[in-house]
């Protein structure tokens, strides 16, 4: 395995920010959790542009964390262009959103995201979801090489 | 009065077949008593020519009597008196007979009355005749003196009278009936001409009304017409409207829901989550008490995301578009049972679900239902030990019941008509959590499947809840 690879979280409310650290560093992962509060931000990161640009040659994060509800760019156009991407296509994307509505879970599968989880209320939940996230994402799921092509 | 009145239509019609035939009865009335005149005139003139041939038999049996007697009295020969012993015989009866055609006219009997005098009169001067001869005496003076001619030439012209008379009386009686069986012909001519006319003159009438009164109603039925298009497309304009406002209140509570459902939840839990770590980071500093206010509070915000969902889910019940598919509810009662099993697999509950029920509706909605009801019976099960929860169907009237039958700790009747009011609860939150919202959102699925639900129970004797769904609607 290559030096630990991070863990992208999209979020703009700062309190779940620190409850997702909380809870990730609870689970017991030792992936670095990168965060940024908006859609266009989380692009930017993606592809090096921008105030990210010095992250050129980076490697990409083992997983994304993505809410839908964001400024600027929502989740589902952060999710689109990820796909559309051909450095990025393989990505693992989590929706990690406080919403259940059907139309945002069609949609999020439609777009292709690999996991849609829905933030629970308790704190205890949320810990067990980010233990159980990580367990499989970071540790027991293989995704092909970034630019890859079939 | 419109044509369309139905008993002024009704008289019209009646006076259409009423008038002409009422003329035409007349019409045949007037011929008949007309043809009744002419038969009697005809029988009148029959009973005429029967007189004059009577008067004639009369005549030839007088002569017979005379000739008879002249005969004998030039000849001697008593073969000459049998056409006068003859007459004798049948005179008598021929006069009864002519007498009585000639009964009730005055002149005529007294023409029989001198008829008779007359003839007795001859008889009497020829017996004498005969006697005379018979004795040898001047019976040829007798003869000469003319008596016995006088007499027959009386009796002739009395028969001439009568004859007379009666000729002239069946010419009269055909002139009087040849006059009105002319009267009757021009009568009834004028009759038929008057009546055609009149009729005539009356459909037309009739007609023209029946046309005026058509184009009117014609008029009439198009203006309605015309009305009731203008008041569709006022309706459909409105409808339009209406339902442009209600697709706009629509979205509207849909954008509510989608902030509820984003919004609420993340201070929650950020309350939650921060009381979790002030107990975690500041166990050794805090005191029991304390922390065991952060975990009320903890359960307070639970509780609240709890209520959030569950306030969601009934009005994503509400509006939610139904679809109408095959849903086995045998199959969906075994998956949310299984589901409820592997939340709380310690529990000992028999679970009871009768196979291949099927029916049509919305499978989203009906796992909802199902999930409630029987999340309900595995709720209020939960303080005895090998429970039974029953999924089964039932046919009443036809109409196939569905129902969910646990032994559990059931409810009081008394509170049976607020059950299915959203946060109405029949326990205490501490004895069995809960929200109150599940039996309001079964109640809505229910109804929008066009069914109905009820529930009976009995404190500590379990619940039953009975449901129906409109299956027939496609």
């Amino acid at each position: 395995m290559s030096p630990q690879r991070s863990i992208l979280l999209v979020e703009d409310n700062p309190d779940d920010v620190d409850l997702t650290r909380r809870a990730f560093q609870r689970a017991g992962h030792p992936q670095p959790l990168e965060v940024v509060d908006d859609g266009v931000e989380a692009l930017d990161y993606l592809f090096a542009r921008g105030a990210y640009a010095h992250r050129a040659g980076e490697p990409l994060p083992a997983l994304v964390l993505l809410d839908l509800k964001l400024p600027r760019l929502n989740g589902h156009e952060v999710l689109r262009q990820i796909r559309a991407s051909p450095s990025t296509r393989f990505l693992p994307v989590v929706i990690l959103t406080s919403s259940d509505e059907e139309k945002d879970l069609v949609q999020s599968y439609s777009q292709g995201c690999n996991s849609y989880v829905r933030k629970p209320v308790s704190y205890n939940e949320f810990v067990e979801a980010a233990r159980q996230l990580g367990l499989y994402w970071l540790a027991l799921n293989r995704v092909p090489q970034p630019g890859v092509h079939e | 009065m419109p044509l369309t009145d139905p008993r002024r239509f009704r008289r019209l019609l009646l006076r259409a077949i009423l008038v002409p035939v009422g003329l035409l009865l007349l019409l045949a009335a007037l011929l008949l008593w007309e043809v009744k005149d002419l038969l009697q005139t005809q029988e009148a003139a029959r009973h005429s020519q029967v007189t004059l041939v009577r008067v004639e038999r009369v005549r030839q049996l007088f002569i017979d009597r005379e000739t008879g007697v002249r005969g004998f009295l030039l000849t001697g020969d008593r073969a000459f008196l049998e056409p006068y012993q003859a007459a004798e015989q049948l005179l008598p009866r021929a006069l009864d007979e002519l007498e009585r055609d000639l009964e009730g006219k005055p002149t005529e009997q007294a023409r029989m009355e001198a008829l008779r005098e007359g003839w007795k009169s001859w008889e009497q001067v020829s017996m004498q005749m005969l006697t005379l001869f018979k004795e040898g005496g001047d019976w040829l003076s007798l003869v000469r003196s003319g008596a016995g001619k006088v007499r027959m030439d009386a009796l002739r012209a009395t028969l001439d009278a009568i004859v007379a008379e009666e000729r002239q009386r069946a010419t009269l009686q055909g002139a009087e009936a040849e006059r009105g069986a002319r009267t009757v012909l021009f009568l009834g001519l004028l009759w038929t001409l008057t009546v055609g006319v009149l009729l005539a003159w009356l459909s037309r009438r009739q007609l023209l009304t029946l046309a005026r009164d058509y184009d009117a109603s014609l008029a009439r039925v198009q203006a309605q017409a015309d009305a009731l298009r203008a008041s569709e497309a006022r309706l459909e304009s409105r409808v339009a409207q209406r339902t442009a406002e209600l697709t706009a209140a629509n979205q509207e509570l849909e954008s509510f829901s989608y902030s509820v459902s984003h919004d609420l939840r993340a201070p929650l839990r950020a309350i939650d989550g921060f009381a979790q770590a002030l107990r975690e980071d500041e166990a050794e500093r805090l005191s029991p008490s304390s922390l065991q206010l952060l975990e009320r509070l903890q359960a307070a915000a639970t509780r609240m995301g709890q209520l959030i969902d569950d306030l969601l889910q009934l009005s994503r019940v509400t509006r939610a578009e139904l679809r109408r598919e095959p849903v086995d509810l045998s199959a969906l009662a075994g998956s949310v049972a299984n589901e409820l099993r592997q939340r709380e697999p310690g529990r000992e509950v028999k679970l009871s679900i009768q196979s291949s029920l099927s029916t049509r509706g919305d499978p989203r909605l009906l796992r909802v239902l199902m999930e409630n009801l029987l999340g309900n019976a595995w709720k209020f099960t939960s303080k005895r030990p090998g429970a039974l929860i029953e999924f089964f169907a039932e046919t009443v009237d036809g109409v196939t019941h569905y129902a969910v039958r646990d032994d559990g700790v059931g409810f009081d009747m008394a509170y049976a008509d607020k059950l299915f009011t959203p946060f109405q609860r029949m326990h205490k939150v501490t004895d069995f959590p809960g929200t109150g919202i599940g039996l309001a959102t079964v109640q809505r699925i229910v109804h929008r499947h066009g069914g109905h639900i009820e529930a009976q129970a009995t404190v500590g004797g379990g619940a039953t809840f009975r449901f129906t769904l409109q299956e027939s609607l496609a």
